[in-house]
Protein backbone atom coordinates (compact mmCIF):
# COMPACT_ATOMS: atom_id res chain seq x y z
CA UNK A 1 0.00 0.00 0.00
CA UNK A 2 1.35 3.42 -0.90
CA UNK A 3 1.50 6.22 1.60
CA UNK A 4 -1.04 8.31 -0.35
CA UNK A 5 -3.54 5.53 -0.08
CA UNK A 6 -2.86 5.29 3.65
CA UNK A 7 -3.40 9.04 3.95
CA UNK A 8 -6.65 8.83 1.97
CA UNK A 9 -7.83 5.98 4.18
CA UNK A 10 -6.94 7.97 7.30
CA UNK A 11 -8.94 10.95 6.02
CA UNK A 12 -11.94 8.77 5.26
CA UNK A 13 -11.79 7.19 8.71
CA UNK A 14 -11.55 10.62 10.30
CA UNK A 15 -14.64 11.71 8.36
CA UNK A 16 -16.56 8.60 9.33
CA UNK A 17 -15.56 9.11 12.92
CA UNK A 18 -16.79 12.70 12.88
CA UNK A 19 -20.11 11.62 11.44
CA UNK A 20 -20.53 8.93 14.05
CA UNK A 21 -19.71 11.22 16.94
CA UNK A 22 -21.27 14.50 16.00
CA UNK A 23 -22.96 14.65 19.39
CA UNK A 24 -21.57 17.55 21.31
CA UNK A 25 -19.50 16.37 24.29
CA UNK A 26 -18.57 19.82 25.56
CA UNK A 27 -20.47 19.38 28.82
CA UNK A 28 -18.41 16.32 29.77
CA UNK A 29 -15.24 18.10 28.69
CA UNK A 30 -16.01 21.06 30.99
CA UNK A 31 -16.88 18.78 33.90
CA UNK A 32 -13.65 16.82 33.52
CA UNK A 33 -11.62 20.00 33.10
CA UNK A 34 -13.17 21.43 36.27
CA UNK A 35 -12.39 18.22 38.18
CA UNK A 36 -8.79 18.21 36.92
CA UNK A 37 -8.25 21.86 37.89
CA UNK A 38 -9.85 21.32 41.30
CA UNK A 39 -7.72 18.26 42.01
CA UNK A 40 -4.51 19.93 40.77
CA UNK A 41 -5.18 22.92 43.01
CA UNK A 42 -5.91 20.69 46.00
CA UNK A 43 -2.65 18.78 45.45
CA UNK A 44 -0.73 22.04 45.15
CA UNK A 45 -2.29 23.62 48.24
CA UNK A 46 -1.51 20.52 50.29
CA UNK A 47 2.04 20.35 48.90
CA UNK A 48 1.29 16.76 47.94
CA UNK A 49 4.15 14.65 46.55
CA UNK A 50 1.93 14.25 43.49
CA UNK A 51 1.41 17.95 42.88
CA UNK A 52 3.58 17.93 39.75
CA UNK A 53 3.08 14.46 38.29
CA UNK A 54 -0.69 14.92 38.10
CA UNK A 55 -0.92 18.12 36.03
CA UNK A 56 2.09 17.21 33.88
CA UNK A 57 0.61 13.77 33.22
CA UNK A 58 -2.65 15.41 32.13
CA UNK A 59 -0.70 17.57 29.70
CA UNK A 60 1.30 14.59 28.39
CA UNK A 61 -1.89 12.61 27.73
CA UNK A 62 -3.56 15.62 26.17
CA UNK A 63 -0.59 16.21 23.84
CA UNK A 64 -0.37 12.54 22.82
CA UNK A 65 -4.07 12.40 21.94
CA UNK A 66 -4.27 15.80 20.29
CA UNK A 67 -1.47 14.97 17.89
CA UNK A 68 -2.13 11.21 17.50
CA UNK A 69 1.46 10.77 18.63
CA UNK A 70 2.40 7.11 18.85
CA UNK A 71 5.83 5.72 19.55
CA UNK A 72 4.85 2.31 18.18
CA UNK A 73 3.79 3.84 14.87
CA UNK A 74 7.08 5.77 14.73
CA UNK A 75 8.88 2.41 14.59
CA UNK A 76 6.27 0.50 12.59
CA UNK A 77 5.41 2.98 9.83
CA UNK A 78 8.89 3.16 8.27
CA UNK A 79 8.96 -0.64 8.22
CA UNK A 80 5.49 -1.28 6.82
CA UNK A 81 4.34 1.76 4.86
CA UNK A 82 7.53 3.78 4.53
CA UNK A 83 6.28 7.00 6.14
CA UNK A 84 8.73 8.65 8.52
CA UNK A 85 6.95 11.79 9.74
CA UNK A 86 6.44 10.37 13.23
CA UNK A 87 9.95 8.95 13.40
CA UNK A 88 11.32 12.38 12.50
CA UNK A 89 9.22 13.93 15.28
CA UNK A 90 10.50 11.39 17.82
CA UNK A 91 14.10 12.15 16.83
CA UNK A 92 13.40 15.88 17.09
CA UNK A 93 11.96 15.33 20.57
CA UNK A 94 15.09 13.41 21.59
CA UNK A 95 17.25 16.33 20.42
CA UNK A 96 15.24 18.90 22.39
CA UNK A 97 15.21 16.67 25.49
CA UNK A 98 18.93 15.97 25.17
CA UNK A 99 19.63 19.68 25.38
CA UNK A 100 17.30 20.16 28.36
CA UNK A 101 18.57 17.13 30.30
CA UNK A 102 22.16 18.15 29.57
CA UNK A 103 21.71 21.64 31.00
CA UNK A 104 20.03 20.22 34.08
CA UNK A 105 22.78 17.63 34.56
CA UNK A 106 25.67 20.11 34.32
CA UNK A 107 24.07 22.55 36.72
CA UNK A 108 23.16 19.81 39.21
CA UNK A 109 26.48 17.97 39.52
CA UNK A 110 30.11 18.96 39.74
CA UNK A 111 31.28 17.80 36.32
CA UNK A 112 34.80 17.10 37.54
CA UNK A 113 33.78 15.02 40.49
CA UNK A 114 30.46 13.21 40.55
CA UNK A 115 28.76 9.95 41.37
CA UNK A 116 26.47 8.28 38.81
CA UNK A 117 23.71 8.13 41.42
CA UNK A 118 23.61 11.93 41.65
CA UNK A 119 22.90 12.47 37.95
CA UNK A 120 19.27 13.43 37.25
CA UNK A 121 17.62 11.32 34.56
CA UNK A 122 16.93 7.73 33.60
CA UNK A 123 20.28 5.99 34.13
CA UNK A 124 20.17 2.20 34.21
CA UNK A 125 22.57 -0.71 33.81
CA UNK A 126 23.11 -1.92 30.27
CA UNK A 127 23.72 -5.50 29.13
CA UNK A 128 22.15 -8.42 27.27
CA UNK A 129 19.04 -7.86 29.37
CA UNK A 130 18.58 -4.56 27.52
CA UNK A 131 18.92 -6.32 24.15
CA UNK A 132 16.53 -9.18 24.95
CA UNK A 133 14.06 -6.87 26.69
CA UNK A 134 14.19 -4.40 23.81
CA UNK A 135 13.57 -7.06 21.17
CA UNK A 136 10.62 -8.52 23.11
CA UNK A 137 9.23 -5.05 23.72
CA UNK A 138 9.59 -3.95 20.09
CA UNK A 139 7.94 -7.12 18.82
CA UNK A 140 5.07 -6.81 21.28
CA UNK A 141 4.59 -3.13 20.58
CA UNK A 142 4.02 -3.69 16.87
CA UNK A 143 1.78 -6.72 17.45
CA UNK A 144 -0.37 -4.98 20.06
CA UNK A 145 -0.47 -1.83 17.94
CA UNK A 146 0.72 0.52 20.65
CA UNK A 147 3.26 0.95 23.39
CA UNK A 148 2.69 1.67 27.07
CA UNK A 149 1.83 5.35 26.75
CA UNK A 150 -0.17 4.68 23.58
CA UNK A 151 -2.21 2.04 25.39
CA UNK A 152 -3.11 4.48 28.17
CA UNK A 153 -4.00 7.11 25.59
CA UNK A 154 -6.28 4.77 23.64
CA UNK A 155 -8.09 3.64 26.78
CA UNK A 156 -8.79 7.33 27.34
CA UNK A 157 -10.20 7.53 23.81
CA UNK A 158 -12.55 4.66 24.60
CA UNK A 159 -10.83 1.67 22.97
CA UNK A 160 -11.87 -1.53 24.73
CA UNK A 161 -9.14 -3.56 23.07
CA UNK A 162 -6.42 -1.55 24.81
CA UNK A 163 -7.84 -2.50 28.21
CA UNK A 164 -6.99 -6.08 27.22
CA UNK A 165 -3.49 -4.93 26.18
CA UNK A 166 -3.05 -3.20 29.55
CA UNK A 167 -4.14 -6.33 31.42
CA UNK A 168 -1.66 -8.46 29.48
CA UNK A 169 1.02 -5.80 29.96
CA UNK A 170 0.54 -5.95 33.74
CA UNK A 171 0.61 -9.76 33.52
CA UNK A 172 3.84 -9.79 31.52
CA UNK A 173 5.45 -7.31 33.95
CA UNK A 174 4.62 -9.51 36.93
CA UNK A 175 5.84 -12.61 35.13
CA UNK A 176 9.30 -11.21 34.44
CA UNK A 177 9.50 -8.66 37.28
CA UNK A 178 8.38 -10.97 40.08
CA UNK A 179 8.34 -14.65 39.15
CA UNK A 180 11.24 -14.85 36.68
CA UNK A 181 13.29 -11.97 38.01
CA UNK A 182 15.66 -14.02 40.19
CA UNK A 183 16.53 -16.13 37.13
CA UNK A 184 17.20 -13.19 34.79
CA UNK A 185 18.95 -11.23 37.51
CA UNK A 186 21.46 -13.99 38.19
CA UNK A 187 21.92 -14.72 34.50
CA UNK A 188 22.21 -11.27 32.94
CA UNK A 189 21.66 -8.33 35.22
CA UNK A 190 23.82 -8.86 38.29
CA UNK A 191 27.07 -6.92 38.03
CA UNK A 192 25.93 -4.82 35.06
CA UNK A 193 26.60 -1.12 35.51
CA UNK A 194 25.29 2.15 34.17
CA UNK A 195 27.34 3.41 31.25
CA UNK A 196 27.09 7.19 31.29
CA UNK A 197 28.49 8.68 28.09
CA UNK A 198 29.90 11.92 29.61
CA UNK A 199 31.92 9.80 32.01
CA UNK A 200 33.61 8.10 29.05
CA UNK A 201 34.26 11.03 26.73
CA UNK A 202 33.47 14.16 28.72
CA UNK A 203 30.33 16.27 29.03
CA UNK A 204 30.53 18.57 26.02
CA UNK A 205 31.89 15.92 23.61
CA UNK A 206 29.01 13.64 24.67
CA UNK A 207 26.51 16.41 23.93
CA UNK A 208 28.01 17.17 20.54
CA UNK A 209 28.29 13.48 19.63
CA UNK A 210 24.72 12.73 20.63
CA UNK A 211 23.24 15.74 18.85
CA UNK A 212 25.24 14.90 15.71
CA UNK A 213 24.10 11.28 15.69
CA UNK A 214 20.48 12.35 16.21
CA UNK A 215 20.88 14.98 13.49
CA UNK A 216 22.18 12.38 11.03
CA UNK A 217 19.34 10.01 11.93
CA UNK A 218 16.84 12.83 11.43
CA UNK A 219 18.24 13.60 7.98
CA UNK A 220 18.26 9.90 7.08
CA UNK A 221 14.63 9.46 8.20
CA UNK A 222 13.64 12.52 6.18
CA UNK A 223 15.36 11.20 3.09
CA UNK A 224 13.80 7.75 3.50
CA UNK A 225 10.37 9.34 3.82
CA UNK A 226 10.88 11.31 0.61
CA UNK A 227 12.18 8.32 -1.29
CA UNK A 228 9.03 6.30 -0.72
CA UNK B 1 -8.84 34.38 18.68
CA UNK B 2 -11.49 31.94 17.61
CA UNK B 3 -9.07 30.58 15.08
CA UNK B 4 -6.38 30.04 17.70
CA UNK B 5 -8.91 28.32 19.96
CA UNK B 6 -9.82 25.99 17.13
CA UNK B 7 -6.19 25.28 16.30
CA UNK B 8 -5.17 24.46 19.88
CA UNK B 9 -8.27 22.69 21.13
CA UNK B 10 -10.13 21.25 18.17
CA UNK B 11 -7.73 20.49 15.34
CA UNK B 12 -5.02 17.84 15.60
CA UNK B 13 -1.55 19.22 16.38
CA UNK B 14 1.28 18.58 13.92
CA UNK B 15 3.75 15.94 15.08
CA UNK B 16 6.61 18.40 15.43
CA UNK B 17 4.60 20.58 17.81
CA UNK B 18 3.80 17.52 19.93
CA UNK B 19 7.48 16.51 19.85
CA UNK B 20 8.55 19.85 21.34
CA UNK B 21 5.72 19.95 23.90
CA UNK B 22 6.41 16.37 25.05
CA UNK B 23 10.12 17.19 25.45
CA UNK B 24 9.42 20.32 27.45
CA UNK B 25 7.00 18.42 29.69
CA UNK B 26 9.56 15.67 30.24
CA UNK B 27 12.25 18.23 31.12
CA UNK B 28 9.82 19.94 33.53
CA UNK B 29 9.00 16.61 35.14
CA UNK B 30 12.70 15.93 35.69
CA UNK B 31 13.33 19.39 37.15
CA UNK B 32 10.26 19.46 39.40
CA UNK B 33 10.16 15.85 40.63
CA UNK B 34 13.74 14.65 40.12
CA UNK B 35 12.51 11.82 37.95
CA UNK B 36 11.75 11.85 34.21
CA UNK B 37 8.67 10.40 32.47
CA UNK B 38 8.24 6.65 32.99
CA UNK B 39 5.31 4.33 32.64
CA UNK B 40 5.89 0.62 33.00
CA UNK B 41 7.22 0.32 36.53
CA UNK B 42 3.72 1.52 37.43
CA UNK B 43 2.24 -1.49 35.64
CA UNK B 44 4.50 -3.80 37.64
CA UNK B 45 3.31 -2.20 40.89
CA UNK B 46 -0.32 -2.62 39.84
CA UNK B 47 0.38 -6.29 39.18
CA UNK B 48 2.01 -6.65 42.59
CA UNK B 49 -0.96 -4.92 44.20
CA UNK B 50 -3.24 -7.52 42.61
CA UNK B 51 -0.94 -10.34 43.76
CA UNK B 52 -1.09 -9.00 47.31
CA UNK B 53 -4.89 -8.87 47.15
CA UNK B 54 -4.83 -12.48 46.01
CA UNK B 55 -2.77 -13.35 49.06
CA UNK B 56 0.65 -13.63 47.41
CA UNK B 57 3.31 -11.45 48.97
CA UNK B 58 6.66 -13.18 48.67
CA UNK B 59 8.58 -10.66 46.61
CA UNK B 60 12.09 -11.79 47.51
CA UNK B 61 14.42 -11.47 44.54
CA UNK B 62 11.86 -9.51 42.51
CA UNK B 63 12.61 -6.37 40.50
CA UNK B 64 10.98 -4.39 43.28
CA UNK B 65 13.02 -6.01 46.06
CA UNK B 66 16.29 -5.43 44.20
CA UNK B 67 15.74 -2.02 42.63
CA UNK B 68 12.96 -0.53 44.76
CA UNK B 69 11.39 2.58 43.36
CA UNK B 70 8.68 3.60 45.81
CA UNK B 71 9.12 6.59 48.09
CA UNK B 72 8.00 6.59 51.72
CA UNK B 73 4.23 6.52 52.09
CA UNK B 74 3.70 5.20 48.56
CA UNK B 75 1.85 1.97 47.95
CA UNK B 76 1.69 -0.37 44.96
CA UNK B 77 -1.59 1.23 44.01
CA UNK B 78 -0.93 4.87 44.85
CA UNK B 79 2.52 6.15 43.86
CA UNK B 80 3.91 8.77 41.52
CA UNK B 81 4.12 6.48 38.48
CA UNK B 82 0.54 5.29 39.00
CA UNK B 83 -0.70 8.86 39.32
CA UNK B 84 1.28 9.87 36.25
CA UNK B 85 -0.23 6.98 34.25
CA UNK B 86 -3.75 7.74 35.42
CA UNK B 87 -3.21 11.39 34.54
CA UNK B 88 -1.99 10.50 31.02
CA UNK B 89 -5.19 8.49 30.52
CA UNK B 90 -7.35 11.35 31.83
CA UNK B 91 -5.48 13.89 29.70
CA UNK B 92 -6.23 11.83 26.60
CA UNK B 93 -9.87 11.57 27.67
CA UNK B 94 -10.04 15.33 28.14
CA UNK B 95 -8.61 15.90 24.68
CA UNK B 96 -11.02 13.50 23.01
CA UNK B 97 -14.01 15.02 24.86
CA UNK B 98 -13.03 18.54 23.84
CA UNK B 99 -13.18 17.53 20.20
CA UNK B 100 -16.42 15.57 20.88
CA UNK B 101 -14.87 12.38 19.56
CA UNK B 102 -15.21 10.09 22.55
CA UNK B 103 -16.87 6.81 21.77
CA UNK B 104 -16.64 3.31 23.20
CA UNK B 105 -14.94 1.37 20.49
CA UNK B 106 -15.82 -2.28 20.70
CA UNK B 107 -13.50 -5.14 19.89
CA UNK B 108 -14.12 -6.27 16.34
CA UNK B 109 -12.96 -9.86 16.32
CA UNK B 110 -11.39 -12.52 18.55
CA UNK B 111 -8.19 -12.46 16.49
CA UNK B 112 -7.57 -8.90 17.68
CA UNK B 113 -7.86 -10.06 21.28
CA UNK B 114 -5.24 -12.72 20.65
CA UNK B 115 -2.83 -10.15 19.25
CA UNK B 116 -3.59 -7.75 22.09
CA UNK B 117 -2.82 -10.36 24.74
CA UNK B 118 0.30 -11.68 23.01
CA UNK B 119 1.64 -8.19 22.29
CA UNK B 120 0.85 -6.95 25.79
CA UNK B 121 2.55 -9.91 27.45
CA UNK B 122 5.68 -9.47 25.31
CA UNK B 123 5.85 -5.74 26.09
CA UNK B 124 5.38 -6.29 29.81
CA UNK B 125 7.93 -9.09 29.95
CA UNK B 126 10.50 -7.19 27.91
CA UNK B 127 10.09 -3.89 29.70
CA UNK B 128 11.05 -5.32 33.09
CA UNK B 129 14.18 -6.98 31.72
CA UNK B 130 15.29 -3.78 30.02
CA UNK B 131 14.50 -1.43 32.94
CA UNK B 132 11.69 0.30 31.11
CA UNK B 133 9.64 0.75 27.99
CA UNK B 134 10.02 3.14 25.10
CA UNK B 135 9.45 5.96 27.53
CA UNK B 136 11.70 5.10 30.51
CA UNK B 137 14.34 3.16 28.58
CA UNK B 138 14.22 5.27 25.42
CA UNK B 139 12.47 8.64 25.50
CA UNK B 140 13.92 9.52 28.92
CA UNK B 141 17.09 7.38 28.72
CA UNK B 142 18.74 8.71 25.54
CA UNK B 143 18.50 12.35 26.72
CA UNK B 144 20.02 11.19 30.05
CA UNK B 145 23.15 10.05 28.13
CA UNK B 146 22.76 6.52 29.49
CA UNK B 147 24.00 3.93 26.98
CA UNK B 148 21.10 1.59 27.77
CA UNK B 149 18.79 4.00 25.94
CA UNK B 150 20.66 3.56 22.66
CA UNK B 151 20.96 -0.20 23.07
CA UNK B 152 17.24 -0.37 23.84
CA UNK B 153 16.44 1.75 20.77
CA UNK B 154 18.35 -0.57 18.43
CA UNK B 155 16.87 -3.69 20.00
CA UNK B 156 13.38 -2.23 19.91
CA UNK B 157 13.90 -1.49 16.19
CA UNK B 158 14.96 -5.11 15.63
CA UNK B 159 11.87 -6.24 17.54
CA UNK B 160 9.82 -3.92 15.37
CA UNK B 161 11.06 -5.75 12.27
CA UNK B 162 10.09 -9.11 13.79
CA UNK B 163 6.70 -7.77 14.89
CA UNK B 164 6.01 -6.29 11.45
CA UNK B 165 6.80 -9.62 9.79
CA UNK B 166 4.40 -11.41 12.15
CA UNK B 167 1.71 -8.82 11.53
CA UNK B 168 2.01 -8.92 7.75
CA UNK B 169 1.86 -12.67 7.81
CA UNK B 170 -1.06 -13.24 10.13
CA UNK B 171 -3.06 -10.05 10.27
CA UNK B 172 -3.32 -8.77 6.71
Amino acid sequence: MTSERIEALKKRREKERNQMTNRNQNLYAWLLLAAVILLSTALLVNQSPYMWVFPIGIMLGFTLERSRFCFAAAVRNPLIVGTTKLLQAVILALMVSTLGFFILQIVTVDINNFQISEIPGSLRPVGWNTVIGGILFGTGMVIAGGCASGTLMRIGEGFTLQIVVLGAFVGGSVLSGVFHYPFWHDLLIEGRTVIYLPQLIGFFPALILQLSVLGILFAAARKLGKMR
Amino acid sequence: MDKLYHKVLKAPWPYWVAAIVLSLLNISLLILTGSPWRVTSGFLYWGMWILEKLGYNDFTGSYFALHGGLAGGETFLVNSVSILNAAVLLGALLSVLISSEFKWRRIKNPKQVGFAIFGGLLMGYGARLAFGCNIGAFFSAIPSFSLHGWVFALSMGAGGVIGSRIMMRYMV
